[in-house]
């Protein structure tokens, strides 16, 4: 399994579901279709009402069992420590995997909080955050903006993933914006 | 490192491979190359062979697909996940499946088929991840990767050295200095081992190469970690258990020898023409391959040091210089047994045999300090 790990935002808008949850449960593993489905408390719903129809709740989110297909393996023992999970809907299920962002939600910065509380949606339908994969890269368009995390600092914990978003400016203009708490 | 659980692993070391299908991005010959250079990065360090069919079964099947490809695990569109592969076994087991969804390309502009495909292949050979960001099997794509000077991670290398062991050891590799070094694994030289030695030492522009079997540790004065590469990451065309080496610095040329040939390389470069025969420099047919060379900035000479003598070149004149072999004894005083290696610095000679090291001052004529081989790579 090889991932690029995503900007947030991009997290959010690509993901049908973004929660907040506890993972509660021990993992079980189906070994008919090999996989792996942790129990876990949803404990808030930023994203995926509509998708999820009628079934209001989300108990389980479910993984390939192996890591080399990408299969998302949960570390922590905490089982009150709550994480933010995006994922997508399968015949019904939640799935993840290892490129999928799934963070505690105490290691978030207060603008990633911010963002996927309320912010990044704003982004998602007419800007884009454009992965720079080799320099020199360039935006293909105005609502692209540029996103260099990985040049500047060699991880995805980079500034801009921690504490920018890409929103419109104006009408077809889009540009990284801060979403951190402003200084009095 | 880690593996599967239960360690799969090919019980075999000849394993097939097929490319089902070829990605709309790239020329198929390209895509041929990629796989076939990402198979080469394991196979180097172990004893695994690999050869392509092009129909019916094969223990490891290549393949591009979007979203939902008919293993239960879907790929996602652009981005995040970019390619996923099998442990060892029969059937889908050992397979690696590529994103189609993902813009391949061969270079760095996209995304890089023989980076993500040589990380794949590691779990078809039964890797795991490893949470090690500098090595090959860590998850995340490295966009920082410099495609021309790849190699694996000691982490790597140890990984798929615990499954399959290191590389079938060379036959005409010297057999006269056994060396007895253990851990970590065969065909990986610890640089704290204290009976290390080396095959060939040289400088580089300023730094130190020393070279054992496939490996060559790079130490700069200025960085105090000592590098380890594998040779053929910087010299694709060398051979693995070098004899010699030693740089013509007027020239900007490192020679590289092993048995009765010899290589000239300018940074990277392998110099056109070469390998040539050792003969050509004015050795008699009675000497089959050289223990040690080392040049002399000064007077713009190399000595060859061959079993317990030595001869002398004249780089300008390009000719074996006459009065030649001599003693090695005679003219360096305390240097009395065979020479592994050799190099010049700071106006001393430093000569290699087995694991210790003899500092010779050439103009005092004398041995000046005895220390161990690895003492330059900060041990």
């Amino acid at each position: 399994c090889t991932c690029a790990p995503p900007h947030p935002q991009t997290a959010l808008c690509n993901s049908q579901i973004v929660i907040r949850a506890k993972f509660v449960g021990t993992a079980e593993v189906n070994q008919t279709d090999l996989n792996r489905r942790y129990e876990i408390k949803m404990t808030k719903m930023f994203k995926g009402f509509s998708a999820l129809g009628n079934a209001s709740d989300i108990r389980f989110v479910d993984t390939p069992a192996l890591e080399s297909v990408c299969g998302y393996l949960h570390r922590s023992q905490n089982r009150s420590e709550e994480f933010l999970v995006a994922g997508n809907l399968r015949d019904g299920h939640l799935q993840i995997n290892t490129c999928s962002f799934v963070a505690p939600w105490s290691s978030l910065s207060t603008a990633q909080r911010r963002g996927f509380t309320k912010t990044y949606a704003a982004g998602c339908e007419g800007c884009t955050v454009f992965t720079c994969s080799s320099i020199p890269c360039k935006l293909q368009s105005d609502t692209h903006c540029l996103w260099t995390d990985h040049f500047l600092t060699g991880s995805d914990k980079g500034f801009q993933s921690r504490h920018l978003a890409c929103l419109p400016r104006e009408p077809g203009i889009c540009t990284w914006q801060s979403l951190r708490p402003r200084m009095a | 490192f880690t593996t599967f659980p239960g360690m799969p692993k090919w019980r075999k070391t000849h394993l097939t491979y097929r490319i089902m299908n070829y990605t709309p991005d790239l020329p198929r010959d390209a895509v041929d190359s990629a796989i076939e250079k990402a198979l080469n990065v394991w196979k180097e360090v172990t004893p695994l062979t690999f050869s392509r069919t092009d129909e019916g079964e094969a223990d490891i099947k290549i393949s591009f697909a979007v979203r939902d490809h008919g293993d239960f695990n879907p790929f996602d569109g652009p981005g995040n996940v970019l390619g996923h592969a099998y442990p060892p076994g029969p059937g889908i087991y050992g397979d690696a499946h590529f994103d189609d969804d993902e813009q391949w390309t061969s270079d760095t502009s996209g995304t890089n088929l023989f980076l993500v495909a040589a990380h794949e292949l590691g779990h078809s050979l039964g890797l795991f991840h490893s949470a090690d960001p500098s090595a090959l099997m860590y998850p995340v794509y490295n966009v920082l990767a410099d495609l021309a000077r790849f190699h694996l991670s000691q982490d790597d290398v140890n990984g798929i050295q615990s499954l399959y062991g290191g590389p079938p050891s060379d036959s005409s590799n010297d057999p006269v200095v056994p060396t007895e070094s253990v851990p970590p694994g065969p065909g990986t030289p610890a640089a704290c081992d204290p009976t290390l030695s080396f095959d060939a030492i040289s400088t580089l522009r300023g730094e130190f190469l020393f070279f054992k079997d496939r490996h060559f540790w790079r130490k700069s004065l200025r960085t105090l970690e000592p590098g380890f590469y594998l040779i053929s990451s910087f010299w694709p065309s060398l051979p693995s258990g070098l004899d010699a080496a030693y740089e013509e610095t007027s020239k900007d040329i490192v020679f590289i020898f092993k048995g009765n040939q010899f290589w000239a390389m300018r940074g990277t470069e392998v110099q056109a023409g070469y390998p040539k025969g050792i003969h050509t420099l004015g050795f008699p047919p009675t000497v089959k391959k050289i223990d040690a060379a080392v040049f002399d900035k000064e007077k713009k000479k190399t000595y060859f040091f061959v079993g317990d003598k030595y001869w002398r070149f004249d780089e300008k004149r390009q000719s074996m210089e006459p009065g030649f072999p001599k003693q090695i004894a005679e003219d360096f005083p305390g240097v009395d047994s065979k020479v592994d290696a050799a190099f010049e610095a700071f106006g001393f000679y430093y000569f290699f045999n087995g694991s210790s090291q003899l500092e010779f001052d050439p103009n005092a004529k004398k041995v000046t300090h005895v220390l161990k081989s690895n003492s330059w790579l900060n041990c």
